[in-house]
């Protein structure tokens, strides 16, 4: 769960600024007045990018005016307010039981128009369906995976991190592959090393010659596997990295037997993809995660894909 | 360290869920997990799953069908051997059994417009209605097997707090203090843990996350920790001083163990969850911090424990919910004060007929530790 460390670095509010504009000028474009992103606990990566929110807990919607500051609806007390206006950029928070409700109490004073809804299909569709009704003159419009396309292909700043992720797993996977370690014990190992090293969440599985980490650090989500002996999937793994490259699209390496994931995927294991994603040609800059062989002994590495290849982010213990 | 669920409580759980289906003259019940809410997929499957969404469809005869996500979860329910029948959930197939006309659906405040479609297009003219506090109120009373797993889940628990005070000195931040709880967590076998922190002094309103801050001698380390151990979780609740306490905080220790205690008093089969909440209450009422048990400082004054870290009844005045036994609380009269600022102190409980059955025997008080 998410019981890491929580912060909002130097640079960030700027950066989040940035992203906030670039979001609001597709909405202009579309014409929509005001965008709902619907996270919770679970899948809530849009809402961290936009803003630096941590979902620790339950649902929330942000509401990213086209013109203005972002709003925030969560079911959580009004009491962790100061502690949300400290490690995020958004300063209008609004707590409640009924979602709908605040949707409606936010948005009344404005003049109706059109509300865009991201990833409307993912959204709970009691609440989705509520919305038309609770707004009478708006116009209810599905924005499919806006805010996830934005994410796709990450600035500097953000490789940056996204490097330090694959830096703070790859050492947790360190931490726990040692020697003699039981499961558990590989577990609790890289848990540790993870957080102590700041990470707002980590997923580790193990089995006694096996190890696969899986953190967020400051958003971000990079992922390793591996084994402490040789696998028959290296080939496989090998293999697709080697034809991992910008043009190349996932249904291409997955022909090869191993899975491909964005980094933006990787809180929700793709779950959420659209379908499109499996054919759309991989950009150069985008950061992914290749798996090979099946749960419980699989090889998982995150890549950086550039133009010459791909530069591998994460290593275990043939070095990276 | 896993100890799966005898067949045995298959027929227990699938049995009484049958019954409340009966009494609410429904056909069927179909239950959602969200990635954050699976407790209910768990009670009905066994299974450990792990991907963002599964559905399990339970007729009032028949076989049921689990619907799943993943290549993983398909192993996960098939291993466990609850549910023969084991299906993709993307594109949904299912039989519309004859007669079905009122299907209720666990969860179906959360299930999404892609999943709920879905559902409406494979059972054309079925009523769906909600069964989230139906399916709640059947898994408030555990059965032995369940209450086993919950006994284990707090020895963990304690070795979790345990661990904790070991890690409290002057100048370590707070997350490096979850770091090293979490180790100890997962070392003993915890699949998760949920666990909130907050250090410092009387301005202290409430638990979040860890942050940076370092701790300072007289410095209160509040914490809440909550491992779940095979399925079940289990909380603690306690407060800590670096140092030695003040005579704030040593009093603001006794208000609220005076509270949680008398909250545990309350505790037996045929209260309500609104008669232990005002026990608790009353204390502060009549020590004059009244004001401290409205909702601008506290949420509940406990809830339930089982396959979810919060569920029903919240132990809060007005929620009527009566108490059964064989049902697990946790009883935590945690609130802000101005006494020393936020303040934790919680135990959970088995009800039974006459009263309750302790879960942790770690002591009830401020705890210190040398600075």
């Amino acid at each position: 769960m998410k019981r890491g460390l929580v912060v909002l670095e130097e640079w960030a509010p700027a950066e989040l600024r940035s992203r906030v504009e670039t979001l609001q000028r597709r909405l202009i474009e579309q014409g929509v007045e005001v965008a709902a992103i619907y996270g919770d606990v679970h899948r809530s990566g849009d809402i961290t990018y936009l803003t630096n929110l941590c979902l620790y807990w339950n649902e929330g919607i942000l509401l990213v005016p086209a013109r203005g500051d972002p709003t925030f609806l969560t079911k959580l007390s009004p009491r962790v307010h100061p502690w949300m206006r400290a490690t995020s950029t958004v300063t209008d928070l609004r707590s409640g039981p009924d979602l709908s409700r605040l949707v409606t109490e936010r948005l009344g004073d404005l003049d109706p128009g059109a509300l865009g809804i991201v990833d409307g299909h993912w959204w709970p569709a009691i609440l989705l369906r509520s919305l038309p009704a609770a707004l009478p003159g708006w116009q209810i419009r599905d924005l499919g995976p806006l805010v996830r396309g934005l994410r796709l292909r990450p600035s500097s700043s953000e490789l940056a991190v996204l490097r330090e992720s694959a830096a703070v797993a790859t050492q947790a996977w360190r931490t726990g592959a040692l020697p003699g370690l039981t499961p558990t014990e590989r577990v609790a190992a890289a848990e540790r090393s993870a957080r102590e090293h700041g990470v707002e969440d980590v997923l580790a599985r193990a089995s006694a010659v096996w190890l696969e980490v899986v953190v967020e650090y400051r958003g971000y989500w990079t992922a390793v596997a591996g084994g402490l002996q040789v696998q028959a999937s290296q080939a496989a793994l090998a293999e697709a990295e080697a034809r991992l490259r910008p043009g190349v699209s996932r249904r291409d390496l997955e022909a090869g037997g191993v899975t491909l994931l964005h980094h933006v995927d990787l809180e929700t294991g793709g779950d959420h993809r659209p379908d499109e994603d499996r054919d759309a040609p991989l950009e150069e800059g985008a950061v992914v995660v290749l798996s090979a062989g099946r749960s419980g002994e699989r090889l998982m590495h995150t890549y950086l894909i550039t133009a010459d290849g791909p530069e591998r982010l994460t290593g275990t213990w043939e070095g990276a | 360290m896993m100890n799966d669920p005898p067949s045995a409580e298959r027929e227990v759980r699938h049995g009484r869920l049958r019954e409340a289906m009966a009494s609410h003259a429904l056909d069927a019940l179909l239950l959602y997990a969200a990635g954050w809410r699976r407790e209910y997929v768990r009670y009905v499957t066994g299974a450990r799953l792990s991907a963002s969404f599964a559905v399990v469809f339970l007729p009032l005869a028949g076989d049921p069908v689990a619907l799943v996500a993943s290549g993983e979860d398909r192993r996960a329910v098939e291993e466990a051997g609850w549910v023969a029948d084991v299906r993709p959930i993307r594109p949904l197939q299912l039989d519309q059994p004859r007669g079905l006309r009122r299907v209720g659906v666990a969860h179906l405040e959360l299930m999404p417009e892609a999943i709920l479609g879905q559902v409406e297009e494979a059972l054309p003219g079925v009523e769906l209605t909600s069964a989230t506090q139906l399916v709640d109120a059947v898994q408030r009373v555990k059965s032995p097997w369940e209450l086993e797993q919950v006994r284990h889940a707090a020895r963990v628990c304690e070795a979790g707090w345990e661990s904790f005070v070991r890690a409290l000195a002057p100048g370590v931040p707070e997350y490096v203090v979850v770091a090293a709880v979490e180790h100890e967590l997962k070392r003993l076998g915890a699949e998760d843990n949920f666990m909130l922190i907050a250090s410092g002094g009387r301005e202290v309103m409430g638990m979040t996350p860890p942050g940076e801050r370092r701790l300072q001698v007289g410095d209160m380390v509040r914490t809440e920790l909550t491992p779940q151990v095979n399925g079940y979780w289990c909380q603690i609740c306690r407060t800590a001083v670096v140092g030695e306490p003040n005579a704030d905080q040593r009093r603001s220790s006794e208000l609220f163990l005076e509270a949680l205690e008398a909250g545990l008093a309350a505790i037996r089969a045929g209260v309500t969850a609104h008669d232990v909440a005002r026990a608790e209450n009353d204390v502060f009422r009549r020590h004059g911090y009244g004001e401290y048990c409205t909702s601008r400082y506290t949420r509940v004054r406990g809830h339930g424990h089982g396959l979810h870290p919060d569920e029903t009844p919240s132990i809060v005045e007005g929620d009527h919910t009566v108490l059964e036994a064989n049902s697990v609380v946790i009883i935590h009269p945690n609130t802000y004060t101005p006494l020393a600022g936020y303040h934790v102190l919680g135990d959970p409980v088995v009800v039974t007929a006459h009263g309750y059955e302790p879960l942790l025997t770690t002591e009830r008080k401020l705890f210190e530790v040398a600075s």
